[in-house]
């Protein structure tokens, strides 16, 4: 038992790892249909994963639907947006499967153009998520006003490099000597020497990190017994 | 109608997303539990309908088997294996054989990371020993290069070995000046276009002042001229914005002089923050001077990065405030006021019936 | 205008007067198979600059030696040299003076594995003269190695033994010396916070799924958070943006509290998926924050425009905020609104780090020999292409 808790997976992982690894090095044909087909099998077990998303969501708004939990009114609103835009995505499908439908095929669209969920997509989500995203037009001013407050050079440091560089980007900036030349020195000196290093130890620590996978060193993501 | 109505259903979401500022509220939670329940019906359908339909069934029916005919139908059946161990977790006896499917993704994932990694370090590491080379430099080697190649055929002969491998030198000079000097013409074709933007932005906004001032200020016209202003000074922003991008990426005016500096302080930088992240050294006595001066570089990288992306966050939020503003008016039936003031009254009222229930607890 | 005349006379009749030599059809190293190179010497009339621009060269191929001949390449002879393809001939200076064109075998599918033959005839045209070279035939076959990749893997083998070599070390002599991290001792701090404050942790593993290396590491935090999370008694949220990830969390939150000796205070919920919208999720989890007010905000993995509502968010509710990210551009955000912040490999480190391993700080110590390896290379690099040496960049250039 044992065995097939452990040790069958992480020889899943180090066959899989190793080979996707070996993949990058062979320009043979089939060394690029195998990383096709591998790819091609993420997707779909990435949708056969929402599966499972979706049960962990349902269930835990219909337990606090069914208990009355405080809120539980939101947790119907959830519950409710997904049963109908599911229904309406079915219908249209269904529909449009009927309306196209051959001897060979079946085409089908969820969210194609023209249906309902191309008009939950604009309508709804659309304005929604555009709404969360702005809102990082405030937090970029509050984020840099609470590390303002922080009195440490580097905060400073942190600051000034900010401010010049802003100054740079703005029509204003473009009036003050020398803050256009210091704003794209910034951007292009010390910036890509920071970003250069952190990149390489980026680099060089997933190398190791996916490493220690394949060998079986870094497990922790098999759980225990 | 149904325009209209869009347009409430967007302004209402907007300020529903937007009440998160105040403080969490009944809106925003409608709004959250209709974004989440939203996008998980979205997705859901497109995985039926999308994916497993067009994949699975077309392989598992044989009329419409496109894939029978080539022999790789079985090469449905790994990932279906590997999905329906995922389905095990609802099985909580069985739940422990997802772990090979997650082993699957896990060493797929750092397989495939290594090379791709390794690829992108080279690509940072190289330009650093092949700084951007300004116009003027570059032209100046290549046209020495290019009267050697033209002195050594005439003294050679135009066959010989030392005339061509001469002029292929030459030819590569060549390369890099016209290079240098395609950087140096973005920069100043860059410049003119945000010229041009500029002059139209200003001329925008100064009709759609006009226009205001002569007219009813709230007619469609007004509103059209100041959109379309709007528009030309973003534009124009985005233009200036692209004209610094690119001067950042030819040469660096103050220092062309001595580019050669450029160099060492990308050299000190690159060295001093891998330095900093050394994991084995104790950053003590000069090791803590060195990696002190990486800390240095890292809140300079920190800060320019935040400051470039102010004005592209602001524009952000400014184009959803334009869409609330755009919504202000008797053609959409006061979308954005009407909205607003109810949403106020609501929280207004249960501010004080919160307060009452607390007084009264 | 006479002497223009004149080169143009002279050119014309030095082209008369030439051929073809060492005109070859090579398998194009190192591909999928279905391409060849089709490679000459430069004539003499290439020798001047004015004589190069001259000539046009047409290149022909065909299946057999009888076929029809179709034309794939007419280019002037200023252009397509060996020199330009490195990834296929090398550095050489020699290679210079070949042409070289790359051609598909003709009847080549894409994704075939057979192997191809192809015939190849070049023809060099000036205005006035053509000269046309015998036809040389070669075979485009699929290859299983590519030397253009050497250097690639010689690194990763190196890096790999050294690994290896540190880890069998510390499984001798378990002393190892890694340097402090703040953010990472903070975190002890944190979740002792929360439960004397009686308020919950939540833990964020990123926005990518669970092939990421960056969801690799923050899971593996996951799991030391949780160790110490069931000794303390604290309650930790984990909203999730992948299935895969919640799932995977769940497994290891379990196994922290098995190992901390309280498998019965596990709570199989505590991870739970939200949903796989960006700002959906953002909304959601924002949400959270408002409602439960953690006491200790813990955003590991990879991150994209989000960071800062989750950070900005988690910041106004008096949490304690540890980031954790190898996504270079939002680090400033985190930086800027969070108490302590793990910077790209630091987040790799982590959890070896928290868990005090030998065997897993003994692979830690592998990333500082690769740093060493990458300074030492920059430094090599820059002296000698301050002196116009290019081979070193050449060995580590990857294709």
């Amino acid at each position: 038992m044992l065995h097939l808790k452990r040790t069958v997976p992480l020889a899943i992982a180090f066959l899989s790892g190793i080979l996707l690894l070996i993949q990058y090095f062979v320009p043979h044909p089939w060394s690029a249909k195998f990383l096709q087909y591998t790819s091609d099998w993420q997707v779909t077990l990435a949708y056969a994963a929402l599966l499972l998303g979706v049960g962990s969501l349902v269930q835990s708004h219909v337990t606090k639907a069914r208990r009355k939990a405080p809120g539980w009114g939101f947790s119907a609103v959830a519950l409710a947006a997904f049963g109908i835009t599911v229904a309406m995505g079915m219908w249209w499908s269904v529909h449009t499967a009927w309306q196209s439908r051959t001897d060979a095929s079946i085409v089908t669209t969820g969210s194609g153009e023209g249906s309902p969920l191309s008009w939950v997509y604009n309508s709804l989500l659309f304005p929604m998520g555009g709404a969360m995203f702005s809102i990082l037009g405030f937090f970029i001013a509050s984020a840099a006003f609470r590390a303002f407050r922080v009195k440490s050079p580097e905060a400073t440091l942190l600051l000034l490099s900010a401010i010049v560089v802003m100054l740079g980007q703005v029509p204003l900036g473009a009036h003050l000597p020398g803050i256009p030349q210091l704003s794209a020195w910034l951007l292009s000196v010390p910036t890509t020497a920071a970003k250069r290093a952190i990149g390489f130890g980026v680099a060089l620590g997933s190398i190791a990190t996916a490493l220690r996978v394949i060998f079986g060193i870094e497990r922790a993501y098999l759980g225990g017994e | 109608m149904m325009a209209i109505l869009g347009v409430w259903v967007a302004v209402g979401l907007t300020l529903f997303m937007f009440s998160f500022l105040y403080k969490d509220n009944p809106f925003y939670k409608v709004g959250e539990n209709l974004y989440v329940g939203i996008t998980i019906g979205y997705s859901l359908v497109k995985l039926i309908f999308e994916t497993w339909i067009p994949n699975v069934w077309r392989v598992v029916h044989p009329e419409a088997g496109v894939w029978f005919e080539n022999h790789e139908w079985w090469l449905i059946l790994p990932p279906l294996f590997l999905g329906s161990l995922i389905l095990t977790r609802f099985v909580p006896k069985y739940a422990w054989l997802s772990r090979w499917t997650f082993a699957f993704v896990v060493g797929y994932g750092s397989g495939l990371a290594i090379p791709a990694v390794q690829k992108q370090a080279e690509a940072t590491a190289h330009p650093l020993v092949t700084h951007i080379e300004s116009f003027d430099s570059a032209d100046k080697a290549a046209t020495e290069a290019e009267k050697k190649a033209t002195d050594l055929a005439a003294s050679k002969g135009a066959g010989s070995d030392e005339a061509i491998k001469a002029r292929i030198d030459a030819d590569e000079y060549r390369e890099r000046a016209n290079a240098a000097k395609a950087r140096k013409d973005a920069v100043s074709a860059a410049g003119a276009r945000a010229d041009k933007a500029r002059a139209a932005a200003n001329d925008a906004r100064k009709q759609a002042d006009e226009m205001a001032k002569k007219g009813p200020a709230d007619s469609e016209e007004v509103h059209a001229a100041q959109k379309k202003a709007t528009l030309a000074e973003r534009a124009a922003i985005g233009a200036e914005m692209a004209t610094w991008t690119a001067y950042s990426k030819s040469e660096y005016s103050v220092l062309t002089a001595w580019g050669d500096f450029t160099t060492i302080v990308l050299f000190i930088g690159v060295f001093s923050v891998l330095f900093y992240f050394f994991f084995s050294i104790e950053h003590k006595g000069p090791v803590k001077v060195f990696s002190r001066l990486g800390i240095i570089f890292l809140m300079i990288y920190f800060g320019a990065s935040y400051g470039y992306t102010v004005m592209g966050r602001l524009s952000l939020l400014y184009g959803r405030l334009v869409i609330l503003r755009d919504a202000c008016y008797p053609s959409v039936g006061f979308a954005t006021p009407v909205l607003l003031v109810a949403m106020i009254t609501v929280l207004v009222v249960l501010h004080f019936q919160n307060k009452d229930k607390e007084e009264n607890a | 205008m006479i002497r223009v005349a004149a080169i143009f006379l002279l050119t014309a009749a030095a082209l008369r007067a030439q051929s073809f030599e060492k005109l070859e059809v090579l398998d194009a190293p190192g591909d999928a198979g279905g391409a060849a190179w089709v490679i000459w010497k430069r004539l003499p009339a290439e020798s001047d600059e004015e004589g190069a621009k001259r000539i046009t060269y047409v290149v022909s191929v065909a299946k057999d030696a009888t076929g029809d001949f179709e034309e794939v390449a007419r280019f002037p002879a200023t252009a397509k040299f060996m020199s330009d393809n490195t990834e296929a001939f090398g550095w050489s200076k020699k290679t210079a003076d070949w042409h070289a064109v790359k051609v598909d075998a003709p009847g080549y599918e894409d994704g075939s594995a057979a192997n191809f033959p192809v015939y190849a005839k070049v023809v060099a045209l000036s205005a006035e003269s053509e000269i046309a070279s015998g036809t040389a035939s070669g075979i485009a076959r699929p290859n299983w190695l590519t030397a253009s990749k050497f250097n690639v893997f010689v690194f990763i083998a190196l890096l790999g033994g050294v690994m290896m070599f540190l880890i069998a070390r510390a499984r001798r002599n378990s002393e190892i010396f890694v340097r402090r991290i703040p953010g990472l001792d903070a975190m002890e701090e944190a979740i002792g916070r929360a439960t004397e404050m009686g308020k919950p942790i939540l833990f964020l593993n990123g926005l990518n799924d669970m092939s990421s290396i960056s969801t690799i590491a923050s899971t593996a935090i996951l799991g030391q958070v949780a160790k110490r999370v069931a000794t303390y008694d604290t309650q930790i949220l984990v909203p999730c943006f992948d299935p895969v990830v919640m799932a995977v969390s769940q497994e290891v939150m379990r196994e922290g509290f098995i190992s901390a000796g309280r498998p019965d205070s596990y709570r199989p919920d505590s991870a739970f998926f939200v949903t796989s919208d960006q700002f959906g999720y953002v909304a959601a989890v924002d949400g959270i924050m408002m409602r439960e007010k953690p006491a200790a905000c813990f955003y590991m993995g990879y991150y994209y425009a989000e960071s800062l509502l989750l950070a900005e968010t988690g910041g106004t509710t008096g949490a304690i905020q540890i980031a954790g990210t190898d996504s270079v551009t939002q680090l400033p955000f985190f930086i800027a609104s969070c108490d302590y912040t793990l910077l790209g490999e630091e987040l790799y480190a982590a959890s070896a780090y928290l868990s005090r391993e030998p065997i897993q700080l003994g692979s830690l110590i592998a990333q500082d020999w690769g740093k060493l390896f990458v300074l030492a290379a920059i430094v090599i690099g820059t002296v000698l292409a301050l002196f116009h040496v290019q081979t070193f960049v050449h060995m580590v250039a990857t294709y």
